[in-house]
């Protein structure tokens, strides 16, 4: 398994977008009510 | 990169568009995300499609905020064109069922497909149109009422909004008792907004202001109703004065009668509708429609000897309507025999047709003129026009 990014374990300082933090149903439940798709950024700290 | 690129400026513009979520694969809450998207690379970037759990777009590793925005497009156009199939396939769906008659069916489908289509489909606001006029003919008025209440924002289109609103306000004062008024209450500024918009049909413009009136007489308010039925016969009066010939002219007969009689001045049409009379010597209705109007000025002899000239003209269903009339005319003579003859004639011609060509409207309004001469010395007037 590749492991890409160091860079990734960077806490995001200043979001842009307001993000949902480890909440994939409420992401979900958003999406659908919203009708909009989920952009995901999956890390993991290293 | 979530230092860096997640707040960038050109992912911040899309913000809207998207629902953004971060997982961290290594939180034991995020286990079943994991299982259910297994993941090669870290970072990854997944655009999900939110109703069925799908990836639409995959990405392993570092990308610049260009490359996201992409991606979050991608993912976007994928959705959009996703649902438009599963919306096209139901629209499909629910055509074929509203070509069979199957109304409340079709409705179903119809619905189907708005949600499955989603705010940007194209076809949605005909979906949404024809979802209401389903429900209508499905008969049921409180479901037809709040969908056209709930479609409206969708459609667009001057022409469709007028129609959804006037079927919707007409479905709204169908229904029965106090529950209807708080559904007319939320359609009629829809209604009344289409009706001054550009863009509407006539016939369109002229069914707002019929429902209009009767909402305003409804609510008790005799004032607003009468106002609106001026500006119905005034505006029908135009659109008669730019017909091309009496035959295109005659066809805002029957509209121009029911405004007048609404506005307490029936005697407004007698000069048009025995025009037309005059003018299209081999039609029936131009003969019926001044038959109703000389009931309505108290003439039952002028109105009897209109409903004979119309029957000699009239074939098919549409019998029914015209011996209806004559029927009313004789009880306002004193005829009652030959009235309740004509309306038992009126009900065999009707038992004759084979079901789908029955028209139910007049038929009912016979038998209920019968019932009331059973009561009665006399056969009551009753409204002139009708969609029966």
């Amino acid at each position: 398994m590749q492991i890409l990014a160091l860079i990734a374990a960077v806490a995001l300082a200043a979001p842009a977008t307001q993000r949902i933090e480890d909440d994939y149903a409420r992401a979900i439940a958003e999406g659908r009510q919203r009708g909009v798709p989920v952009v995901v950024d999956v890390w993991a700290p290293w | 990169m979530r230092a860096y690129v997640l707040p960038d400026g050109r992912l911040a513009k899309l913000a809207g568009r998207f629902v953004w979520l971060d997982v961290d694969t290594e939180k034991p809450r995020n286990a079943a995300f994991v299982e259910r998207f297994p993941i090669d690379a870290w970072p990854t970037i997944l655009v999900l499609d939110p109703e069925r759990e799908q990836i639409l777009v995959r990405w392993a590793g570092t990308a610049t905020a260009e490359q996201i925005e992409r991606l979050a497009l991608d993912g976007e156009r994928a959705l959009t064109s996703r649902r438009a199939t599963r919306a096209d396939a139901a629209l499909a769906r629910a055509d074929r069922l509203l070509g069979e008659r199957k109304h409340a069916e079709a409705a179903a489908a119809y619905r189907e497909a708005l949600a499955a289509g989603g705010p940007s489909w194209p076809r949605g606001e005909r979906a949404a149109e024809a979802l209401v006029q389903s429900l209508g003919f499905a008969g049921d008025p409180a479901a037809c009422a709040e969908a056209a209440r709930a479609s409206l924002p969708l459609v667009t289109s001057p022409a469709s909004r007028a129609r959804v609103a006037a079927q919707g306000l007409s479905c709204a004062l169908e229904i029965e008792g106090d529950a209807g008024r708080p559904a007319v209450a939320g359609l009629e500024p829809a209604a009344r907004r289409a009706l001054d918009a550009k863009g509407v049909l006539a016939d369109d413009r002229s069914w707002l202001f019929d429902v209009l009136s009767s909402a305003r007489a409804e609510a008790g308010d005799d004032a607003g109703a009468k106002a609106l039925a001026a500006r119905w016969l005034a505006f029908l009066e135009g659109e008669a004065r730019r017909a091309k010939g009496p035959l295109a002219r005659s066809a805002f007969d029957g509209q121009r009668l029911e405004a007048a009689r609404r506005l307490g001045h029936p005697e407004r049409v007698l000069a048009a509708l025995t025009a037309s009379a005059r003018d299209l010597p081999g039609e029936y209705v131009p003969p019926t429609n001044l038959g109703v109007l000389y009931l309505e000025l108290g003439r039952p002899k002028d109105a009897l000897a209109q409903a004979e000239r119309a029957l000699a003209l009239a074939e098919g269903p549409r019998r029914v309507r015209v011996l209806v009339l004559k029927a009313q005319a004789e009880a306002a003579l004193g005829e009652r025999g030959a009235a309740r003859a004509t309306l038992e004639r009126a009900l065999q011609e009707s038992d004759a047709f084979p079901e789908a060509r029955r028209p139910r409207g007049y038929e009912r309004r016979a038998r209920k003129l019968l019932e009331q001469m059973g009561e009665s010395s006399s056969v009551p007037r009753a409204a002139g026009q009708s969609h029966g």
